[in-house]
């Protein structure tokens, strides 16, 4: 079960109109190693993680993810949400706007429709949780790309925050790698 | 490998084991985390964790 809270999870500011900006930040909205990829797969693979404090990372970092998703929308939304037609025609958030108008809607920066082919729950503890160690990271490198592109000081703080909880992430998935070695090579001896 | 330096632990915290030890091959490890050093909490906020130890900033320059 899942307790929604009406804010954000860090407040967003953005400051500028820029559907440019916003047509490539959708890539962490319904890319390969964004927010809803991410939390998807934490919350897919939980059920099978072998001892609890495993399900319970995997729960706590799915539902943070959910919040991140939230923040990536409210970005994307926010940097598009007062142009006029006349201002997105010629930019690369006009393919988005045709089909989908000022909706925010889950599809990567090259516009290919969000699909759970993007992660996997194999069955095996270790395989996903390498998987998961290597989702922080490329979500953590597409941030740097994004803050890079970026030149509005709200969206890039947000940005820096998003990508730093990549890195916190990461340290988690190895802790509960440890925790996991450590049960399976415990049940070896009994 | 940057160790933590024991030293700063609190005393009244036993030392960790950062890392097993039997470290066997083909088996990736991250160091455990030592409990120490926390910003204040609206600092923590603003720079996305608790943790001075796992906070590292991208530097934009650095590209
Ligand atoms: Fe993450």
């Amino acid at each position: 079960m899942w307790i929604y809270e009406k804010k954000l999870e860090y407040p967003v500011k953005v400051s500028t109109c820029n559907p440019s900006l916003a047509a490539m930040i959708i890539e962490q909205f319904g890319g390969a190693d964004g927010e809803l990829a991410a939390s998807l797969r934490y919350l897919t693979q939980r059920w099978a993680m072998p001892t609890n404090q495993a399900k319970a990372i995997l729960t706590d970092i799915g539902t943070e993810e959910l919040a991140h998703w939230e923040m990536i929308g409210t970005i994307v939304y926010q940097l598009t949400k007062d142009l006029p037609e006349s201002k997105i025609v010629g930019t690369p958030f006009e393919a988005h706007y045709v089909n989908h108008g000022l909706d925010v809607y889950p599809h990567n920066a090259a516009g290919v429709p969000f699909t759970a082919t993007y992660f996997n729950a194999k069955g095996d503890p270790i395989a996903n949780l390498h998987e998961n160690m290597a989702a922080e990271q490329k979500a953590r490198a597409t941030y740097e790309h994004l803050i890079s592109i970026s030149d509005d000081p709200g969206v890039i703080d947000a940005l820096r925050f998003l990508r730093q909880r990549e890195v916190v992430h990461f340290q988690r998935f190895g802790e509960a790698l440890r925790i996991v070695q450590e049960y399976q090579d415990s049940k070896k001896f009994f | 490998m940057n160790m933590p330096n024991p030293k700063n632990m609190p005393k009244q915290i036993p030392m960790p084991m950062y890392m097993p030890k039997d470290i066997k091959l083909a088996r990736a490890y991250v160091p455990n985390q030592p409990y120490e050093r926390l910003f204040p909490l609206d600092e923590a906020l603003k720079k996305g964790t608790l943790f001075a130890n796992l906070y590292q900033p991208y530097d934009r320059r650095n590209q």
